[in-house]
């Protein structure tokens, strides 16, 4: 069938016209897709509101003795190492004796020198008694000082047991007092403790209620968790409580491991929980935005409506609400926890359904 | 002469008037398609609200493309809906050629009883208003489930008594001898049919594919009533509902349905007026 010029050109025309119409109606649904707000959903739940501290607890033998340094010593070669078991007497390590002699040395020249002194002065009184003092007085400090001295320049295990948390290498100078290392007695069954730190605010809130529990991660990536007995609890100088708990896995300890401490208590139980990151704050207003469905010329459209809601209570992931205008009007609604870009009260949403 | 001449401008009168009134409307249409969202708000503001009715601006203060934008590109919906439109009526359309071409063929060229009963109950069928049938094609839709499908919308609308009648109008005048010869030279019904009869009755064809679009591209009721969900409804339910929400998309929207009409029109321009003559007046 032949076909005239103008039938050609309207059909050409109309080739064209629906071609930009399918052209401008796939960009349009991808401008749309894109410009549209994604928002992921959740609903209210009836539940508990429970406040955590979370911190990392330090794995201690229960039954250590700590070994100071008796002077100012400078280690100048060590014979154990960390996990030794020592008896008494046993070699831990050897001092430098050049610094002890020569305070030894210092020492019995002052003397020297104060005894000298003291022949040489006339039978005058007063003078010749002050340096009697003195005298007695440097004698009483290298009488120390040789006490200090371990014999032969020698530290020895003044127990049997362990070595642990051993801080000592050639060269390590420890002050008079100073923690060397801890002897743990081997007669008996060694045991162990978890040991963390409370601020003092929190420390009556958290262990009056509840139970703390410890947990770690095993070789398979598990979280192993176990409530904890709390052993002993001492306050520190800054305020804070030391906190220690019996071992409480079957495990063997693992020095390795890192261990996590969980302390809460609970703030009550609440119709509408909802997650933290549902709340938008703004100054001290609060709200949430639900998500709704109206009946439009084009179908169905999802919109979002801005709710102001109470905070009852809260924690970090978890916050109690009660809308203003409506209590208990929030169960069963779909409330925004997720957007793709910022909404607005009205906005109209994707709502992207959870897999 | 000089009579004639009176009359013929009373005529050429009445009717650049009638061609005015038809036009106005698109022209009308058209202009405001052009106009800002505040400059529609400003002028149509009332008609939404319902309070007054709205002053006539025909052209538009500053031209604004405003309202393409929207339906072009911001919002897919209006496209989807000319889609949608554009599928139901392609259907329709096919659907109609396929049941009422040969229907018409044998009500036109083959001796049957009763004939005439049946072609007086097309035109009854024809002259009854779209209304009364809705609620018995509504049941029938509901028992064969079909009730929120586009087949609900497309299956009632095959079987259109106004495009039988005007193909079995067609198919009259196609010369009975020429049919006969073909039939004494070997042919089949069906060859005869499609070779013989359909070209001849092309113009008959053009003005009913016309028409057809013209109903489908059109309707409101059906969709309204067969149609679950908003989302499936075609172009003509957003334009019959445009006055009272956003009128600005509203008369770019009704440009936009327009267009497949007008092109549709100028391609069969040729054969729709000698089609639609040949329904009614029948060569002997």
């Amino acid at each position: 069938m032949k076909m005239s010029n103008k039938k050609k050109m309207v059909l050409k025309i109309t080739v064209y016209v629906f071609l930009v119409l399918a052209v401008l109606t796939g960009v349009s649904q991808a401008v749309s897709r894109a410009t549209t707000p994604e928002v992921t959903v959740t609903e209210a739940d009836f539940g508990a509101i429970t406040e955590q501290v979370k911190t990392t607890a330090t794995l201690n033998y229960k039954n250590t003795d700590a070994i100071y340094a008796g002077g100012g010593w400078t280690v100048s070669n060590v014979f154990v190492s960390e996990g030794d078991q020592v008896e008494k007497g046993d070699k831990i390590f050897s001092i430098d004796t050049a610094a002890f002699e020569l305070q030894k040395l210092q020492k019995q020249q002052e003397i020297q020198t104060l005894n000298n002194t003291y022949w040489g002065t006339n039978w005058t009184g007063g003078d010749r008694a002050a340096l009697e003092l003195q005298m007695e007085a440097a004698k009483l400090d290298y009488a120390q000082l040789l006490a200090q001295y371990p014999a032969g320049g020698v530290f020895c295990a003044p127990q049997a047991g362990i070595v642990k948390n051993l801080g000592v290498t050639v060269g390590t100078v420890f002050s008079k007092y100073e923690k060397m290392f801890d002897l743990v007695p081997t007669a008996g069954q060694v045991t162990y403790e978890l040991e963390w730190t409370v601020s003092s605010a929190a420390m009556n809130k958290y262990l009056s209620e509840n139970q703390p529990s410890a947990s770690y991660v095993d070789e398979n990536g598990d979280k192993v968790e176990k409530l904890l007995t709390v052993a002993s609890k001492k306050q520190n100088a800054d305020g804070s409580w030391a906190v220690a708990a019996n071992w409480p896995f079957d495990m063997a300890p693992d020095f390795a491991k890192e261990y996590k401490v969980e302390m809460g208590t609970s703030l009550g139980n609440y119709p509408e929980i909802l997650p933290r990151s549902c709340i938008h704050s703004d100054v001290d207003k609060y709200s949430i935005f639900v998500v709704k469905t109206r009946s439009g010329i084009f179908g169905d459209e999802n919109y979002v409506e801005k709710v102001e809601v109470e905070l009852l209570a809260e924690n970090d992931n978890k916050a109690a609400v009660r809308a203003y205008d409506l209590p208990g009007a929030l169960q069963g609604e779909k409330v925004v926890q997720y957007v793709s870009q910022e909404i607005s009260n009205g906005d109209v949403v994707l709502v992207r359904e959870e897999a | 002469m000089k009579k004639n001449r009176l009359a013929q401008g009373v005529l050429l009168l009445y009717l650049c008037v009638c061609a005015c009134l038809m036009l106005f409307p698109v022209f009308y249409t058209v202009t405001s398609s052009f106009m800002g969202k505040q400059e529609i708000l400003y002028y149509y503001g009332n008609i939404t609200k319902g309070t007054s009715s709205a002053f006539l601006h025909l052209l538009p203060d500053r031209l604004s493309l405003s309202a393409y934008y929207e339906i072009l590109l911001a919002q897919p919906n209006y496209l989807i809906k000319f889609w949608n439109s554009l599928l139901m009526t392609f259907c329709i359309i096919v659907g109609q050629l396929v049941v009422c071409v040969p229907a018409a063929y044998a009500l036109a060229k083959f001796q049957l009883k009763h004939k005439t009963f049946y072609v007086y109950l097309v035109i009854v069928l024809m002259m009854m208003p779209l209304q009364i049938s809705l609620v018995t094609n509504y049941w029938v839709l509901d028992k064969l489930n079909l009730i929120g499908s586009y087949l609900a919308i497309i299956l009632p609308n095959i079987f259109s008594p106004f495009s039988l009648f005007l193909l079995y109008r067609g198919f009259c005048n196609v010369d009975q001898s020429v049919i006969e010869a073909a039939k004494l030279d070997g042919a089949s019904d069906f060859m005869v049919l499609l070779q013989i009869a359909v070209p001849n009755a092309k113009n008959a064809i053009c003005a009913t594919v016309l028409m057809a679009y013209v109903s489908a591209w059109n309707m409101v009721e059906q969709p309204l009533l067969f149609l679950d969900n908003p989302a499936q409804y075609p172009l003509s339910i957003f334009l019959a509902q445009a006055g009272t929400g956003n009128l600005q998309t509203g008369f770019s929207s009704g440009v936009l349905a327009m267009v497949p009409g007008i092109l549709l029109f100028l391609f069969f321009s040729d054969e729709f007026v000698s089609g639609l003559t040949s329904a009614v007046v029948v060569k002997r």
